[in-house]
């Protein structure tokens, strides 16, 4: 029972030493800035939590990797995120009645031009070709004789 | 103290550009002037009127200029954007530095684009030149009743202050004083097909007789934007500090949709010169990529998007931008629709597999990829307009949208140019696809295996790279190896005159290399890049894939118009030093992180120093491979382009020569 209280005492003073490490932080770092690529920093124009230089976007990395510390998941923290700022921060729409049509759009495109070209195509090609070329006779030969020589 | 007379030397300049608004409006008139009278003598007015147009147009340019050096602040223009302490190389670049005189270069850039074209057409499409002139004339006086009316540089400002404002400091650089310059002469390029097409509508023009002349101009401007998108992707990355060059921000959309949309149109239109078919399509193509060429100057000029092209605009400015976007493309496309049925395809596909329809297939694919950036751009925009909803559309999003339509582009440049025009021979490109296929397939499995747990995308982008670069080389390698058996000549030699004897084919098959080359850049350092974000003390050493750069401490500096504070770091391994700088500019209270790159052919170590506690110094460190890749196949592209443009005065020689020899013989 004794020695347990001592592992207790061990590992919650040697915790946050863990985060000191180099290995440990680069890692934690590594998994922070791949959740705040994907999350927008909300005071700046168009950039990403994990670019923003802006002093409110560290404040949410550092909380970010709080979060890492504490053995959150990236999507508990994303949820996080989301339930204080709304989907506006997420960089990438979720597949919701607002965000849908993202996602329909590509392969809705895709599916229309495909179509469209493949459709052209083959009805142009079944149209009746316009008569073959006559014959050379010996005076065009004559021409292109000419011609290549000239070249 | 500045004398009276070049204190007000921009009245000149003021009064040379309302000159130009209404010669810009005569010149758009005067066709329909002479219809109306009857007098055909009144349509040279419209041709005479660019080089006018051109000349004023640059009077008011140089004016501004002139007050910018003079630091004559009694202009709004000047004291706003400038003032004593910028070196005089930024102050000339201060001309397009801010909203209101980068719109005016916009103006500059194109009355100079339409004086070029009144002199090419004179000898060439004399017939035609008055209605390309007025329509152009209608864009500038378009144009200039903005720049005019709401967004004046020639504005004077009482009391005069003693000192200006200080030009944005992130757009101090050598690259940003290239780029907008550069993406303007893409942008503006575009105007003169749209102006060829307007004008074919308008007068029934046949299509084989502009088609070839609008080639080459989007051609042209097609290489401006290109350069002006790699410029500013190279701005962002040596200026801004993030570590990146591309981050799907609303504004660079904005110049990449143009892009896409030119791309499409540059081998549309070489369809329509080989096999005279596509024209009805053609001509959509050139009114949409100028429409998306003024949705990007709307963009970004208007401030629908904030960001730090947009300076600060007022929003009256942005409805008429929008208002005169609206006219222009309801009257092209309304003429399109009307007139458009003259301008129809004389002949049609006869298989469909053909080079023709891989160049439909590029058509499509460009287009899916500009409509897919157009709504992930517009649609939050729209969303917030008409419901307050606030969505985000960024990168994770544009990347996983975006990156498979790349990789399918790289599979049709790959068998494209291998296609026969007509109809394909099957078992031949068969035979032709193998080797290259199974060599790209070789890579693929190569980088899978080397780099192992990577993202699916880096070992089939490799290895589509290396599918092209085969067929490339292969088809490169078959015509050397014809023409030796034709000519009996070296194979240095037969080489040469292979690729000189078709440059405008060897030309577009060198920027599809120079594609490539760019293609391995973004996947190196989009996908094995690395970074780390640390205190440093002064001795510390930092280690990162490979590289180990050591922390020497701190410097102040001061520069010519800011104070900062100048982090000293060594790259270990090769004994490079690193400089990078915080830097915080005279009245600006922003800091300013200016990063320090130490750049080989493979990798990019780059470091920005930011905000200091307790003795040490907030350390960002990015290794960046291959990002050279990307400037180096940007200079490719260009190069190629240039090549194959080089074939058109070739000809224009050859034809000249031959013209004076006729002449001699008679």
């Amino acid at each position: 029972m004794k020695s347990w209280a001592w592992l207790v005492v061990l590992m919650v003073l040697a915790s946050p030493a863990w985060g000191v490490t180099v290995v440990h932080e680069s890692v934690l770092h590594r998994r922070e800035i791949a959740i705040a690529k994907k999350l927008r920093c909300t005071v700046c124009q168009a950039e990403s939590l994990a670019v923003s230089q802006a002093g409110i976007a560290r404040d949410m990395r550092k909380l970010i990797r709080q979060k890492l510390r504490a053995g959150e998941t990236p999507a508990q923290i994303r949820a996080y995120f989301v339930k204080r700022y709304g989907d506006y921060i997420l960089l990438k729409p979720p597949f919701d009645p607002l965000g849908a049509i993202l996602w329909i759009w590509p392969f809705a495109l895709a599916a229309a031009f495909g179509g469209v070209a493949i459709a052209v195509m083959r009805r142009r090609s079944r149209a009746p070709m316009p008569a073959t070329a006559p014959e050379l006779g010996p005076e065009d030969e004559a021409r292109i004789e000419a011609l290549t020589r000239q070249e | 103290m500045l004398s009276d007379v070049s204190l007000n030397l921009i009245e000149l300049g003021h009064f040379a550009a309302y000159l130009a608004f209404f010669v810009a409006i005569v010149q758009a008139l005067a066709p329909l002037a002479a219809r109306v009278f009857k007098s055909p003598g009144l349509r040279t007015i419209s041709i005479n009127a660019a080089p006018v147009l051109f000349l004023l147009t640059t009077v008011g340019a140089l004016t501004i200029v002139y007050s910018l050096l003079t630091n004559n602040f009694s202009v709004l223009y000047v004291a706003s954007n400038s003032n004593t302490h910028l070196p005089v190389f930024y102050k000339v670049a201060a001309l397009w530095g801010g909203h209101r005189g980068s719109l005016y270069l916009w103006v500059w850039i194109l009355t100079a684009y339409t004086a070029a074209v009144g002199l090419h057409g004179r000898s060439r499409y004399p017939d035609r030149l008055a209605v390309i002139m007025a329509v152009q004339g209608a864009l500038i006086a378009g144009f200039y009743g903005l720049v005019l009316f709401l967004s004046d540089p020639f504005t004077r400002l009482f009391p005069i202050p003693p000192q200006g404002q200080n030009m944005n400091p992130l757009l101090q650089d050598p690259g940003m004083v290239i780029h907008p310059p550069m993406l303007y002469m893409g942008y503006v390029g575009f105007s003169i097909p749209f102006a060829f097409a307007m004008t074919a509508l308008l007068t029934n023009w046949r299509s084989e007789l502009w088609i070839g002349h609008t080639r080459r101009w989007a051609l042209f401007a097609w290489g401006f934007l290109t350069a002006g998108i790699i410029f500013g992707a190279w701005w962002s990355y040596y200026v801004l500090g993030w570590g990146g060059y591309w981050g799907w921000d609303p504004v660079e959309n904005a110049s990449f949709m143009p892009w896409l949309m030119g791309t499409a149109l540059i081998h549309s239109i070489s369809v329509q010169e080989r096999r005279r078919m596509l024209h009805t399509w053609n001509i959509f193509l050139i009114i949409t990529t100028f429409a998306l060429s003024l949705l990007g100057t709307f963009l970004v000029r208007s401030g629908v998007l904030a960001s730090v092209h947009t300076f600060s605009a007022a929003p009256g400015q942005g409805i008429y931008l929008l208002t005169f976007m609206v006219i222009v493309l309801t009257l092209a496309f309304g003429l399109f629709l009307i007139k458009g049925g003259y301008q129809q395809a004389e002949e049609s596909f006869i298989s469909p597999l053909s080079r023709e329809s891989m160049f439909i297939w590029n058509n499509v694919i460009f287009t899916i990829a500009c409509a897919c950036v157009l709504l992930g751009t517009l649609y939050p925009l729209f969303l917030q307009a008409a419901t307050g909803a606030r969505i985000s559309v960024g990168p994770p999003y544009f990347d996983l949208v975006m990156v498979p339509i790349f990789l399918v582009m790289l599979a049709v440049m790959a068998i494209g140019p291998l296609v026969s025009w007509r109809k394909a021979n099957l078992p031949k490109l068969r035979g032709r696809l193998v080797v290259p296929g199974l060599l790209g397939l070789a890579l693929a499995v190569l980088v899978a295996a080397l780099w192992a747990p990577v993202y699916w995308t880096a070992p089939v982008a490799v290895g589509l790279v290396g599918f092209v670069a085969a067929t490339i080389v292969a088809n490169v390698g078959r015509a050397v190896i014809a023409r030796r058996h034709q000519h009996h000549e070296g194979p240095w030699q037969a080489f040469t005159n292979t690729v000189l004897g078709n440059r405008r084919h060897y030309g577009g098959m060198i920027v599809h290399m120079g594609i490539l080359v760019i293609a391995i850049g973004l996947v190196g350092s989009g996908l094995f890049k690395a970074s780390k974000l640390v205190m440093m003390a002064p001795g510390d050493v930092l280690q990162l894939a490979h590289e180990r750069v050591r922390f020497d401490g701190t410097r102040k500096v001061r520069g010519p118009d800011y104070n900062a504070v100048e982090g000293r770091l060594t790259v270990l391994n090769n004994g490079a030093k690193l400089r990078p700088e915080q830097r915080v500019f005279f009245g600006s209270p922003m800091k300013v992180e200016r990063p320090s790159v130490n750049s080989t052919l493979l990798r990019d170590v780059y470091v920005d120093i930011g905000d200091h506690q307790g003795g040490k110094w907030e350390i960002h460190l990015f290794i960046n491979p291959l990002v050279n890749f990307i400037w180096m196949g940007g200079g490719i592209v260009i190069a190629g382009l240039a090549f194959s443009l080089s074939d058109y005065a070739r000809r224009r020689r050859r034809v000249a020569v031959g013209a004076e020899a006729a002449a001699s013989h008679l």
